[in-house]
């Protein structure tokens, strides 16, 4: 049935089991009917046996033309009726008689007429049968109309069952074409919209509900993505406008040679900014792709703190902030090792800028079942609950807190969810205003061993 | 020093010729892969610039055919495809380093200086700058005949600006060549650690050795008058 139309289906099945009923009821009757007939044809050759006894009727004789025949069969189970060759008549059978009861048979006659039997012993005389024997002829054409009538009612059946099933089914998937038709019709300016349950039956409303449910996160991801491209014409807006009005204002009129070099340098700055943010969001763009893949080493852990810890040590005291690393000797990470410093280099740079003097960041890992947690704690200012689902969204911007160029490109942590992801771990950020933050980092374990 | 540069682009070959000149080399140009190549194969090069994407013949069929052909010329591979990829298939084919559009100028001529090293001098047994001096087995500084006691990662770092001496060294190649980070990181780190260094190697009264290039990085020379 694979590839079948859900109506050819619902067609067919409602089809066969219409015809099945019909039919079942029909052969019913027909059994009855059948049934009913032999009985009556039974109690005509009983009644005709004991009349045939008593004296009434005698050998031979025929109360009606197609009625039963009276047989009177001598010691050597020999007889005759009077008027009716006898060839045509079922031969007698005197076997099984028993004395009084009388005994039923049916005999089939070489050109296909049936015969009812019943024979039974007469006491009183010399040994004796009496057999009424009786044509089922009439009874046979009588159930030989009734199966040609069966046949055409059934067929009839049949086809008016197609019929109706198949205009049911067009009704009752009527609903689900509708809703084919309305999805049809979605695009992406109509992502707003929902489906709705009101009108859909019972059956489809689950459909309907998780549709509307894709609809709500494409929704999301797409104002998402028109958010993020215009977060980003902004961000690359501000470089490029500094660009053009340097270049423009020291163009205006002529400049001693060290004017003209201190715009250039100045250009040069702001130009490796842009070389960055173009960097960073291209870096984005590969991470957040599902069909990129790293492949990643066993690590040591501590080793891997330590050296980042040491490139950024003289940040962090410069600022009056103690860096400190927690890593057992022999705890294992596997990661991609670039990917591994630059996501901890953007989260302790985090960490320093927002850590004020007399603060504490400690950079820890430790194993966890099946994966390695590296945590970048502080004690900085922390981060409003509002704002912590935000965090690790491209240019997220903690409200109240101003963004200097001297901040980067404003995709820091973006870059850390996007290592992670590369690496099939999370990321997570737990925070308390005033207390300070915390970052995990979660590396699972791959099937490997330290190198 | 005769460099070949094959780059289609006409205002990348223009600029990268006058800079490269001015830094002393003499430049060759290729427009394409197939001429590139064969000025490769005829001319005896130091090294060679080459873009991935050229018409014709594209830089890793380029490196390919040239190494097949023995001849073993430091290649530095110029690639706006900033995929690992790229830079990997470069690096097997027999190209010597890579550099992503868009650079620095000043990382270009440090990398390619670095090949040219690579293949012809021996670094030095002692470095002498003016009055410093830095011996990279006994890990000895001294800076006027006293010595100085470095951090092992500020030893690292004033040795990687002795062996690039009157060179201007970027950020980020300082980060990755010092501390093994292959990225642009955001913040003025490097900054940081070179006015760390400066306060040990710059004492007040001497001669500033270690200067500041604005929007291109750093240089470790003696400068005249400013003594």
């Amino acid at each position: 049935m694979r590839g079948w139309s859900l109506a050819t289906r619902l067609t067919v099945w409602y089809t066969a089991t219409s015809f099945c009923l019909v039919a079942g009821a029909t052969w019913i009757q027909y059994r009855t009917l059948a049934r009913d007939l032999a009985a009556e044809d039974d109690q005509l050759l009983l009644e005709t046996l004991a009349a045939a006894r008593n004296g009434l009727l005698p050998a031979g004789a025929r109360a009606s033309p197609l009625g039963p025949i009276v047989r009177e069969l001598d010691a050597a189970c020999t007889g005759s009726v009077q008027g009716s060759p006898p060839r045509l008549l079922p031969p007698p059978d005197c076997r099984a008689t028993p004395a009084d009861v009388p005994a039923f048979r049916t005999w089939y006659s070489p050109s296909g007429r049936v015969w009812r039997i019943v024979s039974a012993r007469v006491p009183e005389a010399a040994p004796r049968w009496l057999e009424v024997v009786l044509d089922r002829e009439t009874d046979a054409s009588v159930l030989r109309r009734f199966r040609e009538q069966i046949g055409a009612v059934l067929a009839v059946a049949l086809l008016l069952a197609a019929i109706l099933g198949h205009g049911l089914a067009r009704r009752g998937l009527a609903p689900l074409t509708a809703l084919a038709d309305r999805v049809a019709r979605l695009d992406a300016r109509s992502l707003g919209q929902r489906l709705g349950t009101a009108a859909a039956p019972a059956e489809i409303a689950a459909l309907v509900r998780s549709f509307d449910a894709l609809l709500e996160r494409l929704e999301a991801a797409f104002a998402a993505l028109t958010q993020f491209s215009g977060d980003l014409a902004h961000e690359f807006r501000t470089p490029v406008h500094i660009l053009r009005q340097q270049a423009e204002v020291i163009l205006a009129r002529t400049r001693t040679a060290e004017e003209y070099q201190d715009v250039l340098s100045s250009m040069l700055e702001e130009l490796d900014r842009l070389r960055r943010m173009v960097d960073d969001t291209l870096f984005l763009a590969r991470a957040e792709d599902p069909r990129s893949s790293i492949s990643t080493v066993p690590l040591r852990a501590e080793a891997e703190l330590r050296g980042v810890a040491e490139y950024l040590d003289a940040l962090a005291a410069e600022r009056d902030v103690k860096l400190d690393t927690e890593a057992s000797a022999d705890l294992v990470l596997s990661a991609d090792r670039m990917l591994l410093r630059r996501a901890l280099v953007n989260l302790l740079t985090n960490a320093i800028r927002h850590t004020p003097p007399a603060g504490r960041i400690t950079l820890s890992a430790r194993g966890d079942g099946d994966a390695t947690i590296v945590e970048v704690r502080d004690t900085g200012a922390g981060i409003p609950t509002e704002s912590q689902a935000r965090v690790f969204d491209r240019y997220a911007k903690v409200p109240g807190e101003a963004r200097s160029s001297a901040d980067g490109t404003g995709l820091g942590l973006a870059i850390v969810r996007g290592i992670m992801r590369l690496h099939g771990g999370t990321a997570a950020l737990t925070s308390e205003p005033g207390c300070g933050t915390r970052v995990l980092l979660r590396f699972p374990t791959a099937n490997g061993n330290a190198t | 020093m005769k460099v070949l540069v094959i780059e289609d682009e006409p205002k990348a070959l223009a600029y990268l010729h006058k800079g490269l000149s001015e830094a002393g080399f003499t430049v060759d140009t290729a427009r394409e892969g197939e001429a590139g190549l064969s000025a490769a194969r005829t001319l005896d090069y130091s090294a060679i610039i080459c873009d991935v994407m050229l018409p014709g013949r594209d830089g890793f069929s380029l490196v390919g055919e040239l190494r097949r052909a023995g001849r073993q010329t430091p290649i530095l591979f110029v690639t706006a495809r900033d995929s690992i990829d790229a830079r990997v298939r470069g690096l097997e084919l027999g190209a010597d380093d890579y550099i992503v559009k868009p650079f620095a100028f000043t990382e270009l001529l440090a990398r390619l200086r670095a090949l040219l090293r690579r293949t012809s001098i021996r670094s030095p047994d002692i470095y002498r700058v003016a009055d410093l001096m830095c011996d990279p087995r006994t890990r000895r500084v001294e800076r006027a005949g006293r010595r100085i006691d470095l951090t092992p990662k500020e030893f690292t770092l004033l040795l990687f600006l002795l062996e690039h001496a009157g060179e201007v060294v970027s950020r980020s190649l300082i980060a990755e060549r010092v501390w093994d980070m292959n990225f642009d990181s955001d913040t003025n780190v490097i900054d940081v650690h070179i006015r760390r260094l400066r306060l040990k190697i710059d004492a007040s009264g001497l001669p500033p050795l270690i200067h500041t290039v604005r929007g291109a990085g750093y240089v470790l020379e003696l400068r005249e008058g400013s003594a």
